[in-house]
Formats: structure tokens, sequence, C-alpha cells
């Protein structure tokens, strides 16, 4: 039986908003995105197996949404014209660290953020990032020395970013 | 991409991870132990997990199992997988004592007839009940607040913090310590 939003999002909203918060970098964005993916979730619960783990489904949309989110050129320009708004008047480790994952996340080739997040934001290992993408190890390794490499670019600072 | 995302050590559990045991998908799993046991001496992680814990806020608990009625035995478990309930139960922040249960229902409360006697309660203030690996807690006559959660009935994990009053229990299954009996060679005639 499919559960009712209510009980989902009591249950991961919470967890959900922590992700596409650290994602998005913005409270508002971060908000709007999460209804939507309970949204789509509940839509697609029907797909989902009993026996799988709720929080790795809600990881993976998590991710794609808020991807899909930093893609949309307007919300990608706003967020760059706050950052340099409230850098002078806003400098906690915080914020700067959030800035600096998505300035990266916008920047680097769209194949590989999906497996920068899950290995800089979520911690997750080699074999996790597989298991989740459904790629093999050798893939996620090389995918993330392109990320680390099109990561330090996009930075301009050498050592920002670090494995 | 510095502090807040830099990574802990190869080993070291991911958010994913952690996050599935803080919601309780890896309860009573290898899995779930093992990330137990390394959070405990990984201070990095030990450390990330207390502010995944803070930030996703409180898990409202599970809904209880269908309770074994009183006064039937409860099921027999084959020795190897016999589980023991532990109590850890402390008051206004200090540790009071640690109780051990078999599988069964036990009431709580400060009548001295109780299976686990706490004075300050109502005299006959919850029900706990071990089935299995299962554990579940019941109120009869006084509030349970799980996780800061008011409830009447649920099913409780390592991770639950139960308020009864003013005590706070933490509860905990382990395996009972069973040694397989020695096989005597009886030699024929």
């Amino acid at each position: 039986m499919a559960p009712s939003c209510e009980e989902l999002y009591s249950r991961y909203g919470a967890l959900v908003l922590r992700r596409a918060r650290a994602m998005l970098g913005d409270e508002q964005a971060a908000r709007d995105a999460a209804q939507e993916i309970f949204l789509k979730v509940l839509r697609s619960w029907a797909d989902f197996r009993a026996d799988a783990s709720p929080v790795t489904w809600l990881y993976r949309a998590t991710t794609n949404h808020c991807l899909n989110a930093l893609r949309d050129s307007s919300r990608r320009s706003e967020a760059i014209d706050q950052f340099g708004s409230r850098l002078d008047e806003e400098v906690s480790a915080g914020l700067e660290e959030r800035l600096t994952l998505r300035a990266v996340l916008e920047r680097v080739p769209e194949p590989l953020r999906e497996i920068g997040v899950y290995y800089y934001l979520d911690q997750l290992s080699h074999e996790e990032i597989a298991q989740l993408t459904g790629t093999s190890r050798r893939t996620v390794g090389n995918r993330l020395v392109e990320f680390h490499a099109a990561a330090k670019l996009a930075l301009g600072r050498v050592g920002k970013v670090g494995a | 991409m510095s502090a807040a995302v830099a990574r802990c050590e190869a080993g070291c559990a991911s958010n994913l991870a952690m996050d599935r045991w803080l919601m309780g998908e890896l309860a009573r799993t290898e899995e779930g132990e093992r990330l137990e046991a390394h959070v405990r001496d990984c201070s990095r992680c030990a450390a990330r997990l207390a502010a995944l814990r803070s930030l996703n806020g409180p898990v409202p608990p599970r809904p209880a199992l269908e309770p074994p009625p009183l006064n039937v035995p409860p099921p027999v478990m084959p020795p190897e997988r016999a589980a023991v309930l532990q109590v850890a139960i402390s008051r206004d922040g200090l540790p009071v004592g640690t109780e051990m249960f078999t599988a069964g229902r036990y009431t709580v409360g400060s009548d001295g007839a109780c299976g686990l006697v706490l004075e300050g309660l109502a005299p006959v203030h919850a029900i706990v009940s071990l089935s299995g690996w299962r554990v579940a807690l019941e109120a009869v006559s006084g509030s349970i607040v799980v996780n800061g959660f008011w409830v009447k009935a649920c099913e409780l994990r390592a991770i639950d913090e139960v308020r009864l009053g003013p005590y706070t229990l933490g509860v905990r299954v382990i395996a009972e310590r069973w040694h397989r009996p020695r096989l005597e060679l009886v030699r024929g005639d």
C-alpha cells in the first residue's frame, strides 16, 4: 500500500531537505525541490520494490532532481548573483563550502556531476556509487578522476578539491 | 569542497550508510553492526553521524508490532538465535542501571510486582516485550515519549530514546551466549 505524503515527509523530509540544501545552497529552492521530489516519489511509488531501501531511492531522486534544477540557467545565474552580493556580508565556513560545491557542480560536465555529488557530498565509496548508478567500479574511478580535474579547472585553484 | 565535504579515511562509513542506519534500515544487519562498531572507534565518523542525526531531526518511531498476549509463553527460539533485551536506565541524565530480559512481556511501573520496577511512575506504566529480535513498547496507564514523539505503542530500535516520566531508557537486543554442547563419542561394543 502506498504511504501518504505526510507519512513519507515526516520520516524522510529532513533528510531530503538537507541534501537539497547542500546541493542547491538556497533555502527556498531546497524547500521547493523537496516538495517536488516527494510528489514525484508518490507518483512513482508503484515502481518501488518492497525490499529496496527507501533512503537509497530518495538519495537518487534528490540528486537527479537537484542536478536538473542546477541545470536551469535562470536559477544558475540567480545563484551566482546571490553569491556575489552576499559574500561580503556573510562569510561563514558553511556558506563558503556550499557555494564551492555548487560552483563546481555548475561547471563540471554533466555526466560527471552525479558521481561527484555521491563521492564528495555523500562520502560514498566507489563500490557504493557503482551499485547506485549501475556502473562498474572502474567507470566510477575514471569519472572521479575526470571530475577532479574538471573541478580544479573550474575553480581555478589547485588543491581546492581534496580526494 | 573543503571541510564539510572532505572525506573520511578509506573504510569510513558513507552518509548514505549513516542515513540508512539512522532511519532503522540497517537494524540487526551485519552492515549495521559494522557501522556501529566503526563509529565507536572513529571520531570523525562519530562527529559526522552526530551532525546528520541533528540535521535529520527526530525520526518518528515505527508502528507497534502485534504484541503477544500476556500469560502466553513466548515462541521458543533455537538456542543459537535466542536474544536478550538489555535496557539501560538513566534518570535526569544519570545512569541508574541496566536490566536484562529474555523473550516475553514485562510490565514497567512502580508496583513491586512489575517486571521492571521504577519508582515515580504509575503502578503499571507500560509494557515492554521482546519477541525474537524485535522489541515493542506499549503504554498502559502512563505516557511514553519516543524520540520526542508521544506514542501509544511502537517498535523500538537501538537508536531510539524512550522517556517514561523522569526516566530515559535505551534498549538493545543482544544474542545470548550459547555454547554448542560437545558431542560425546559413545563407543558401541
